[in-house]
């Protein structure tokens, strides 16, 4: 901490070492003004040196705090003078400038600028506090400046971005102050666009405040552009002389008529008083899609210059718009792709009325060339707008019209680029020739390669048949196999009769052997298996009583129960009578079969 | 050993300089090309159309549209330029040469849209193979995971993506191109009439100019019904009219 401020007052002292030669002063000229007064805030730089003029460096800005009530404007620069001075033979150059600021105050009292330090040639100056009287007028007072000479701007309290209105920039001049001369008007309005001041301004007479005034009126059009409260603010230079100046009492030429022409004149500024104007963005709920900006009272009219025509020939669709609005705002409608014309962008031209601002008509034609033949209609043409004075949107909606278009009796001509269209293009050493039309039909194609192979029937094509005939048996194929599959992993039962299924093919295969034994055991199993798969229970291990059972309660066939009877006792005797082959293997096969094909 | 390499090096030279001469004897496209160029272009009218009856390629339809051409036959050239331009549909070279000579008939250039060229960028046939199988594919993934009782992973939905998204650009390509192929050009060197009906005594319905495309509707016997660009409809003489696919 005591480093810091070591630090501090080493810096301020080298600060003010180097700046010695550098002062400065602040005062309000008069320092005592009533109200409505101006007084002159002046802050003034010196600079002194014994070997050279200064150089006064430009000042642009000043960290003045703001004060209550005092209004500070009109920043400027005055000329500085420069002084030599020679004192017991040493010389001493100065150079000084001033900042000069209009403050006023409409409330009496008493005003301080407090004292604040600004950057000036890489240093830093301390300018002092100042302070003005402002005290109450008296009826006997002499007017102010400001009641001789004011300006006025009637601007609406309440307008609609993109919303153009007129207004009357009105400069009133006292009966007994005479206008010498005045600069064009500034403005500080950052939220509107406002039209050029015109050249010639019209003059009449007005009573105000008690006082014969000279109005001089310019009528002006301003545009919001954004949104929220904005400023509106305008400020003219005048040159006047004042009525204490005409005073011709003292004058050593002793008449009115030598000041007149010899006078001093003043300048003053004069400012409109602070306005702001709430503007307001466009409502969003129900804005038509084809709102493109307008905003006013408007009536619309469609025309087109014929009712028929022939292919490529145009014809014209003319859009006119009357009223009163942002006229200068106001887009061509974008005409929609029709089918069988083809349209290019609207020449407009606008016509104001001599006696209203806003007023007037635009008319918007739009080129029509129709590309076929036959009745077509034109596209229907829709226009809206914003009325503020109901705050709603309006859409004007006209009918398509009808034209008739016969066929063309001239050759097309073929479209070459134009010079415009390469305007825009960077300029290129052109090396190339682009071949006109006649040129590229007398040159052949030298390459013969197969191009593609042209079918017409391939919906009743054998590939397309073909391709959905197998794209038909995978789908069936696999939707089977996913089913059996499903089938064996949920149904046991199922799943007991395909394997019996799977079994019994091999059990009958095996019992087409010649050796009786194999044969009899392999009948018996495929006796067993088939009967499984058909109870759908397991019976690889049942004898015979037991199949016998089963088949008389399923209803099997009495004599095919016979042979089944008849096999089994077969094979049990010759199984256990150890014989190894049969002369009647025939007969137990064919019994075999009969068995399998009744199960 | 070295009389073998000489019979050998014998055999070789002789089968080199018989290919050669096959190759130097003028093939009827190459005989087109060069009467062209020589001005007689009723020869290489000859020549192109033989050279077309043994193979059809694109040059050989661009180079008989510009013989036609160049015989004042206009709009049999543009049904040539129209045909070479289908079996070759993105050569730009050919659509220049097709919109010049509709420019020089009178007619529009009639650009293909976007449609049309996104369409031909692959074959019917390949397009019909694309659509057939993601119908199958997506009709499998529909219906087998249902059979089966499971749900589809990720892998299947994806395909499921693909095969509908395939699916939405092979059928309009398709329908595009066969529809293409249901179009023709008036091929006679004067406008002729359309009529009411398919007979040369029926009244006239409209007019279609020389070289005009025009989409089939119906044909009976010698007559073809068609829609032209100038939205007349009639019935035109099939001397009159080539349709694109023949």
């Amino acid at each position: 901490m005591h480093l810091r401020n070591a630090f501090l007052i080493l810096a301020l002292f080298t600060t003010s070492t180097l700046l010695a030669e550098i002062r400065v002063s602040t005062r309000f000229e008069p320092a005592r003004v009533p109200t409505g007064g101006t007084s002159k805030y002046i802050v003034e730089i010196i600079e002194t040196d014994d070997s050279t003029m200064p150089k006064t460096e430009r000042v642009t800005t000043l960290p003045i705090p703001q004060i209550n009530t005092l209004t500070m404007r009109n920043g400027r620069i005055a000329a500085g003078s420069q002084r030599t001075q020679i004192t017991n033979g040493v010389r001493e150059y100065s150079n000084s400038q001033q900042l000069i600021i209009d403050a006023a105050s409409s409330t009496e009292g008493s005003f301080t600028i407090p004292g604040y330090i600004f950057e000036y040639k890489g240093g830093r100056l301390q300018a002092p506090a100042a302070t003005l009287t402002v005290v109450k007028r008296s009826a006997d007072d002499a007017p102010t400046v400001d009641e001789l000479i004011f300006l006025k701007a009637d601007a609406p309290q309440q307008l609609y971005v993109g919303q153009t209105t007129p207004i009357i920039l009105k400069l009133y001049v006292s009966s007994n102050v005479q206008l010498r001369g005045m600069n064009p008007f500034e403005r500080n309005a950052d939220g509107f666009t406002v039209s050029d001041q015109p050249e010639e301004y019209s003059e009449s007479v007005e009573m105000a405040n008690g006082r014969r005034y000279r109005v001089y009126s310019w009528p002006l059009t301003i545009t919001p552009i954004s949104a929220g409260a904005q400023d509106l603010d305008f400020q003219l230079t005048v040159s006047v002389q004042m009525p204490d100046q005409r005073n011709t009492r003292g004058s050593q030429f002793g008449g009115g008529m030598f000041d007149n022409f010899f006078g001093r004149s003043e300048r003053f500024n004069i400012y409109t008083p602070p306005t702001q104007v709430d503007v307001r963005a466009l409502p969003t709920e129900g804005k038509p899609k084809s709102f493109s900006g307008a905003i006013g009272q408007f009536n619309m009219e469609v025309t087109s210059d014929s009712t028929s025509t022939r292919v490529e020939e145009p014809i014209m669709l003319s859009l006119k718009l009357s009223g009163r609005g942002n006229f200068d705002r106001i887009k061509g409608p974008e005409m929609p792709k029709t089918r069988g014309w083809r349209n290019y962008k609207p020449e407009s031209t606008y016509e104001p009325s001599n006696s209203q601002p806003l007023k007037g008509v635009k008319r918007f034609d739009y080129v029509f060339i129709p590309e076929k033949a036959g009745n077509l209609k034109l596209p229907k043409v829709s226009f809206s707008f914003f009325d503020p004075k109901t705050e709603k949107y309006v859409e004007l909606t006209s009918p398509a019209p009808t034209v008739k278009v016969a066929l063309s009796k001239r050759p097309a001509v073929t479209t070459t680029p134009t010079e415009t269209d390469n305007q825009d293009s960077t300029p290129a050493i052109n090396l190339t020739k682009a071949l006109s039309p006649e040129e590229l039909l007398i040159i052949l194609d030298y390459r013969p390669e197969q191009g593609r192979h042209i079918e017409t029937d391939l919906l009743s094509s054998r590939l397309f048949y073909g391709l959905n005939g197998i794209g038909l048996v995978a789908l069936t194929t696999a939707g089977i196999l996913i089913y059996r599959r499903k089938c064996l992993h949920n149904n046991p039962d199922y799943a007991l009769a395909h394997e019996a299924k799977q079994a019994l093919k091999k059990a009958i295969k095996d019992s087409q052997s010649s050796d009786a034994g194999t044969f009899y055991h392999s009948a018996q199993c495929a006796i067993r298996l088939a009967a499984t798969a058909r109870m759908k229970r397991n019976l690889r291990s049942a004898d015979f009583a037991e199949l016998e059972a089963l088949f008389k309660q399923s209803q099997v066939n009495g004599d095919v129960i016979e042979q089944a009877h008849t096999l089994f006792n077969e094979a049990d005797n010759h199984r256990f009578s150890g014989r190894t082959h049969s002369a009647d293997l025939q007969r137990a096969r064919t019994q075999l079969n009969t068995i399998l094909k009744a199960l | 050993m070295s009389s073998l390499l000489r019979i050998s090096l014998l055999c070789i030279l002789t089968a080199v300089s018989a290919f050669a001469a096959t190759s130097e004897s003028n093939t009827p496209f190459e005989g087109g090309i060069e009467a062209y160029q020589n001005a007689e272009y009723k020869t290489a009218k000859a020549q192109f159309s033989a050279a077309l009856k043994t193979n059809e390629t694109a040059a050989a339809r661009h180079n008989l549209g510009l013989a036609h051409f160049q015989l004042n036959a206009p709009a049999e050239a543009v049904w040539q330029l129209e045909r070479a331009q289908l079996l070759e549909p993105f050569n730009a070279d050919y659509r220049d040469k097709l919109e010049a000579v509709r420019q020089e008939l009178g007619l529009f250039a009639g650009s293909p849209k976007w449609t049309v060229l996104a369409s031909a960028a692959l074959p019917t046939k390949m397009w019909i193979v694309i659509a057939t199988i993601s119908f199958w594919t997506l009709i499998a993934i529909l219906i087998l995971p249902r059979i089966n009782d499971t749900k589809i992973g990720i892998s299947l939905k994806t395909l499921r993506f693909i095969s509908i998204f395939a699916l939405i650009l092979s059928t309009p390509s398709i329908w595009l191109n066969l529809r293409l192929l249901q179009t023709g050009t008036v091929i006679t060197d004067e406008a002729t009439s359309l009529h009411a009906a398919p007979a040369s005594a029926a009244p006239q319905s409209g007019t279609a100019r020389p070289g005009e495309r025009a989409r089939i509707l119906d044909q009976y016997k010698h007559f073809y019904e068609i829609e032209t660009e100038g939205q007349a409809t009639g019935w035109i003489s099939k001397d009159a009219f080539r349709p694109l696919a023949d």
